[in-house]
């Protein structure tokens, strides 16, 4: 065994979350989503009835609107079942559940020789514009969840989004809020509103420069001109989102949209 | 989707339209699921530790804005790592900028040691400060192959390259690390005879 491998044996066996830590950060994880990270089924058929109300009933009486999001069906279930729930849940999934390790490639890298020795120039993946400025990255302590008609009430007071500068809602992630207005766009869509989404959208290259959801930006962009009957658009949309995001998951759905 | 995460319960069971329930299971059920490969594969990407936990939260928040993508995918690990990869460019920019801006307030020629709540051993420590020393795309490809066991295969789908570049790629990085884990333990033995 070469000095590497010891090393990245010995490393293996050591790489592990402290203890604790996926406790606390599911418990902050859910605590931003709460505060503004509408998690988006936005792709899932529509609610129902019988499906909200037996949300509902496990929410222990939290409110599920028929325009609830996600992401408050999801704290319902979650948070508000959530101390029987995390308990429950760390027994079934405890971090030492770890797949086993998989069919090894090392071995065979080091013993296959190149069938093509120089790298073709693959395009890297997702490395753009998307990442660039500290203006996106998320707020380093999370707000504390607050309860779904705290959610509400944050909707209501959308125009807080239209600031520039992240600092005007220190508490309040940026990726946050750059979710909740891709949730948004795609929330008009589904109910029939592509002009209101098409606007919602255009207000992301600027609350949003290189903001994290570029893709999902100019994914949905396409649907909604599709939408709006503007297919040379549309078309001229996707071909833009397939060459930039040539592996993206939903190059299939942004190529058939106006079909 | 790989027969591990079927058997795991990441498979999409076709939930019923609007299953809450289901749809917080399967967040709750990857989380729990992943998240150690997550944390670690941040940490081997160079996220400093002290950003750990947020860069774990903000992978997990790109799955709950995507949780219907993964079920495209091969394995539900390799878009992890994906997701993973972006959001530790992210925090090392953002360290990076940390550190300049430390070093200029100081005046001071190092960098200044970030906080370490988590606990490194020694050979982790060497391993991830060697990982810094190569390129993003060999290091992601080592990371998956040397640490994680992917195969080829997924390995290409994480990182969307083909095949004999990922075996190219590996064959770069193991060359590199080769030679600095030479390099470290004939320092070592100078200075220890």
């Amino acid at each position: 065994m070469s000095d590497l491998d010891e090393l990245v044996s010995a490393s293996v066996a050591d790489d592990v979350p402290p203890s604790g830590a996926q406790e606390r950060t599911w418990q902050q994880l859910t605590g931003r989503v709460a505060a503004g990270a509408p998690a988006p089924i936005d792709w899932h058929p529509p609610v129902t009835e019988g499906a909200a109300a037996t949300a509902g009933s496990a929410g222990a009486g939290a409110p599920i609107g028929s325009s609830a999001s996600w992401v408050i069906k999801v704290l319902v279930v979650v948070v508000g079942v959530g101390g029987a729930g995390a308990l429950a849940y760390g027994t079934l999934w405890g971090e030492g559940s770890e797949p086993a390790p998989k069919t090894a490639v090392a071995e065979v890298a080091s013993q296959t020789p190149p069938q093509r020795p120089d790298e073709q120039p693959v395009a890297p993946p997702e490395e753009d514009e998307e990442m660039a400025g500290e203006a996106q990255e998320p707020a380093a302590v999370p707000s504390p969840p607050p309860t779904p008609e705290g959610r509400a009430t944050t909707r209501g007071a959308r125009p807080a989004a239209k600031r520039r500068a992240p600092r005007a809602e220190p508490d309040r992630p940026v990726f946050a809020s750059e979710i909740e207005l891709v949730a948004d766009a795609q929330r008009a869509l589904k109910r029939g509103q592509p002009r209101r989404a098409l606007r919602i959208l255009d207000r992301h290259g600027t609350e949003f420069p290189g903001g994290l959801l570029t893709e999902e930006v100019m994914a949905s962009r396409v649907l909604t001109l599709c939408e709006l009957g503007r297919v040379d658009k549309a078309r001229a949309a996707a071909e833009r989102f397939v060459n930039k995001y040539p592996a993206s998951p939903q190059v299939d759905r942004v190529r058939g949209a106006c079909r | 989707m790989c027969p591990a995460d079927a058997e795991q319960g990441v498979a999409h069971p076709e939930s019923s339209p609007g299953d809450a329930a289901a749809d917080a299971q399967r967040l709750e059920t990857i989380y729990r699921r992943h998240h150690a490969f997550v944390w670690r594969s941040l940490r081997r990407l160079g996220v400093p530790d002290a950003a750990l936990d947020d860069a774990v939260q903000d992978v997990f928040l790109v799955v709950v804005r995507r949780l219907d993508a993964f079920e495209e995918r091969a394995a539900i690990t390799s878009w992890l790592f994906g997701i993973a990869l972006r959001i530790a460019r992210v925090h090392r920019r953002k360290q990076g900028r940390r550190d300049r801006l430390l070093q200029a307030v100081a005046h001071q020629g190092e960098p200044q040691p970030h906080p370490s709540p988590s606990a490194k051993s020694e050979a982790t420590q060497l391993l991830h400060r060697l990982l810094d020393e190569l390129d993003e795309d060999k290091r992601a490809v080592f990371i998956l192959a040397e640490l994680e066991r992917f195969s080829a295969p997924e390995i290409g789908a994480a990182l969307d390259l083909n095949v004999n570049t990922v075996y190219t790629r590996l064959r770069a990085a193991r060359q590199t690390m080769d030679k600095a884990v030479r390099r470290h333990r004939a320092r070592e033995r100078r200075v220890k005879p």
